[in-house]
């Protein structure tokens, strides 16, 4: 399953070398555990159920005319 | 009321620093104790003609030390040169520091990051009658210190 935006409510989320901070967003796999257990003690909160690696929220760029 | 099973020692703890925020270096094998002080919310009192108790007001919290205590080691990417390098730098470099009680093992344990500059340099001395490995510390001054999970 596709990876889900979540937003860092915990001080930082510390993902092996960095922190991501507090009102971050992130992209977990909310079927893994981890996730699941950051969810419980409100470390995170879900943002989208459809954002992921493979389909950016970012808008495409139109090409200019020629 | 039960007793808690979830008592953690610093045995095990996991000691890092970075410069960035996004690559911290673990230094758990250099690292011998970690202090922390400061941090407490300043408050105000006055007294009156009138009554036996003061008027107490509340202000801001201070800053916090945050210190490591380290063994001394003559690598060139040791801790020691490391973090003379960022005290002697011009102005002092940001130095960031974090600590997990747990070792950073397992999602959802606790960690602590106190950003900010060296304030007591991490200069040694020596003992000739001693035996112990030489250590040296360093104290950041941060103004806040924040409570992170591990991912």
């Amino acid at each position: 399953m596709a990876n889900q935006r979540f937003r860092v409510l915990a001080g930082y989320l510390a993902m092996g070398d960095t922190n991501i901070y507090r009102d971050s967003e992130v992209e977990l796999d909310p079927n893994k555990e981890g996730t699941k257990i950051l969810l419980e003690m409100g470390a995170i909160e879900k943002v989208s159920a459809t954002a992921s690696s493979s389909s950016s929220a970012v808008p495409s760029i139109p090409k200019p005319k020629e | 009321m039960a007793q808690t099973t979830g008592g953690v020692s610093f045995v095990n703890a996991k000691v890092e620093y970075s410069t960035s925020g996004s690559s911290f270096t673990d230094i758990s094998g250099f690292a011998n104790m970690v202090e922390v002080s400061g941090g407490d919310r300043l408050a105000g009192e006055v007294y009156t003609a009138d009554g036996d108790i003061g008027i107490v007001t509340f202000g801001k919290r201070t800053p916090i030390d945050l210190g490591y205590t380290c063994v001394w080691t003559e690598g060139t990417s040791d801790p020691f040169e490391r973090f003379r390098g960022y005290h002697q730098t011009a102005d002092g470099s940001q130095v960031i520091l974090r600590f997990s009680p747990q070792g950073g093992a397992g999602t959802g344990k606790i960690s602590f990051t106190g950003t900010g500059k060296i304030t007591t340099a991490p200069w040694i001395g020596g003992d000739a009658g001693s035996p112990d490995p030489l250590t040296f510390s360093i104290v950041v001054r941060t103004a806040n210190i924040l409570k992170g999970v591990t991912a």
